[in-house]
């Protein structure tokens, strides 16, 4: 029996303290407090019987959690609530439906396979949500992010999305992602982004964007803090430089999404944002998944597009700074 | 990797919808680049057709269920709903149960109903640092009475399957607590010394939640033979058998405890012990259970899941 599990015997009630939070516990009635117990001297407690959860952590924070607790999604993880504003129980979660930040996280990062709220405007996230709901914004059945967020949508009530809008429209947008342009990659599998091989294993990148977390232990725990990388062919970014300047049949993309591409108030930032996240988006419009009027203004736009150009765009964008 | 069949309808259903979106979009639809849409890491078990995420199978309102074939169809508690953790997520859909809790199979309905009921008394309660019957207690109390007697008519309904083997031993595979011990498979040994130290043969399907892992629980060499002494009772201490039943396969009103998990059956004995068990059938047990010493009660739960049920 070592010192740690004694003195966790010694101060149960420091423990029962502790433990609530770490269980995952803040929204359920109070405990009955344990009832006084026949006196043990800590020698006679048997440890070994109680063996406690793994507790996982990421850097930066004192704040340990068990594997159940960091799948909840109906009461996220927040290992840095210092670092942003108070959230929004939509936000934060709350049973049955899953807290947005589950997904998109309390600083509006999101993960490289979901968008990242922080700094689109409150009327855009409103707009996209009414647009789930009614089926004008729809997703291939296989993504199953997309198809996630479409239940979230109908699950959520008009006023927990205003909140969330509000929430997310207010947050600055930090980017953490960096594009790299390769002809072989470290060899990927897949988690709904890519998590990377490190044992020095590659493969042919070839005519795709693969993006995902530079440390896949810290991604699979939620960090917010974590860096990404989108690996995309060699010379996209020159070429999609280009294709957004635009030509004669096709407007620039700063025409509406602002210069720099940080955004205007009637389309969203794209500067430094997922590649993916931005390839799937003209992808989207292009298989007409994404309606709405905002939708018809993107369309003619992506009309000529081949996949190879969206890749080149979508590089492009991310490379830019927000 | 996934499997390819999986792949078939998916495809089918972008080739559908591509098709559909043909008069709007423009002749020239691009191919689907699979490759921007990364499918979630699913995994499976032994013997079950189904796949899930770690974010399904971490989700306490909705267990996976691996083998809806080997149980009958679960009332509502059992299976999850939201705001309720589900009696299934730990205790199995099986009611198999896992070392950190306790096997529900083949327990009795009124002996289910009785422990929910003192939990939310208080009569049963719980050392604060142990988290797994903290939670239960949770449970318990967020718990309504047709829940509690549905999930128990449920559990008792359902037969008892032993799958942990009982292995007396003086070095055993290193350990790690992760609520209950995972077995160091490389080798490395370490000391059992005056303990029970029980886990799953298999980390991973454990960790899947797979109804079909088995156990091992190490116990101290002569365990065994000595719980069968012990358990035949002296003067004091009337015999084991004489509420829990011949081969202590349960009684009228006492549970089994034929080949269930020896950790369980320790915390209780030691529990009551401790007065945290208090409820109208604890008297009996808390006078039995005076003057055992800790390998006495090792001694009594080792012989118990030892048996067959």
């Amino acid at each position: 029996m070592n010192g740690k599990a004694l003195s966790r015997w010694i101060l149960p009630s420091l423990l029962a303290t502790a433990l609530a939070p770490a269980m995952g516990q803040q929204q359920t009635p109070a405990v009955k407090p344990a009832r006084a117990v026949a006196s043990v001297t800590p020698e006679d407690v048997p440890a070994w019987a109680f063996p406690g959860p793994v507790l996982y952590s990421v850097p930066g924070t004192t704040r340990r959690i068990t594997e159940v607790v960091q799948f909840d999604r109906t009461r996220a993880i927040d290992w840095f609530p210092d670092e942003h504003p108070s959230m929004p129980d939509a936000v934060k979660g709350r049973t049955p439906v899953y807290g947005c930040s589950f997904c998109h996280l309390p600083t509006g990062g999101g993960r490289a396979g979901n968008g990242s709220l922080a700094g689109l405007s409150a009327n855009y996230i409103r707009e996209q949500v009414a647009n789930m709901k009614s089926g004008v914004r729809a997703y291939d059945s296989r993504f199953t992010t997309g198809v996630n967020m479409v239940l979230v949508a109908n699950l959520s009530a008009d006023a927990d999305i205003d909140a969330a809008a509000n929430y997310y429209a207010g947050l600055p947008y930090r980017k953490l992602i960096r594009v790299v342009e390769a002809a072989r990659i470290p060899r990927v599998s897949t988690d709904s982004v890519y998590l990377f091989d490190r044992s020095g294993a590659t493969e042919p990148l070839g005519e795709r964007i693969i993006e995902g977390p530079d440390d896949a232990e810290r991604f699979r725990q939620r960090d917010p803090n974590i860096t990404y990388t989108a690996y995309v062919p060699v010379g996209s970014i020159a070429r999609g430089a280009a294709l957004a300047r635009g030509t004669q049949q096709r407007p620039a993309c700063d025409t509406c999404h602002g210069p720099g591409l940080k955004g205007s108030e009637i389309a969203p930032p794209l500067a430094g944002r997922y590649a993916t996240g931005v390839f799937r988006q003209l992808y989207d419009f292009r298989t007409g998944l994404r309606n709405g009027p905002q939708a018809e203004l993107m369309k003619p736009v992506v009309a000529g597009l081949s996949q190879q150009d969206m890749i080149a765009l979508a590089a492009y964008a991310t490379s830019l700074d927000p | 990797m996934q499997p390819m069949w999986r792949w078939i309808p998916l495809l089918a259903t972008i080739a559908v919808t591509a098709a559909a979106a043909q008069g709007t979009a423009g002749p020239s639809q691009p191919e689907v680049p699979a490759w921007a849409f990364p499918p979630p890491q699913t995994s499976s078990v032994p013997g079950s057709a189904h796949r899930f995420s770690d974010t399904a199978i971490f989700d306490r309102t909705r267990p996976v269920d691996w083998f809806p074939d080997d149980h009958p169809p679960a009332p509502d508690a059992v299976k999850g709903r939201a705001q309720l953790f589900a009696c299934g997520y730990c205790h199995s859909p099986d009611g198999g149960g896992r070392p950190e809790n306790t096997a529900l199979a083949g327990l009795s309905e009124p002996y289910i109903v009785r422990l929910l009921a003192d939990m939310k008394s208080g009569a049963r309660a719980y050392d604060p640092h142990f988290t797994t019957g903290v939670n239960m207690v949770l449970v318990a109390q967020l718990s309504s009475d047709p829940d509690v007697r549905a999930a128990a008519a449920y559990f008792a309904g359902l037969t008892y399957r032993k799958r942990l083997s009982v292995v007396e031993a003086r070095d055993i595979p290193r350990a790690a607590a992760n609520s209950v011990y995972f077995f160091d498979t490389g080798g490395a040994m370490e000391p059992l010394g005056q303990r029970i130290v029980e886990g799953p043969d298999d980390a991973e399907r454990f960790r899947r939640r797979d109804p079909h892992t088995t156990y091992t629980a190490y116990v101290p060499p002569g365990s065994v033979a000595r719980g069968a002494a012990l358990a035949r009772g002296t003067a004091g201490h009337p015999a084991c058998d004489t509420c829990h039943g011949t081969g202590l396969r349960g009684g009228p009103d006492a549970p089994p405890l034929a080949g269930r998990f020896a950790t369980a059956q320790f915390r209780q004995l030691y529990d009551f012990s401790r007065g945290l068990r208090s409820g109208v059938q604890a008297a009996p047990m808390t006078a039995a259970v005076a003057g055992l010493s800790q390998s006495d009660m090792i001694a009594l739960a080792a012989y118990a899941a030892s048996l067959e049920p």
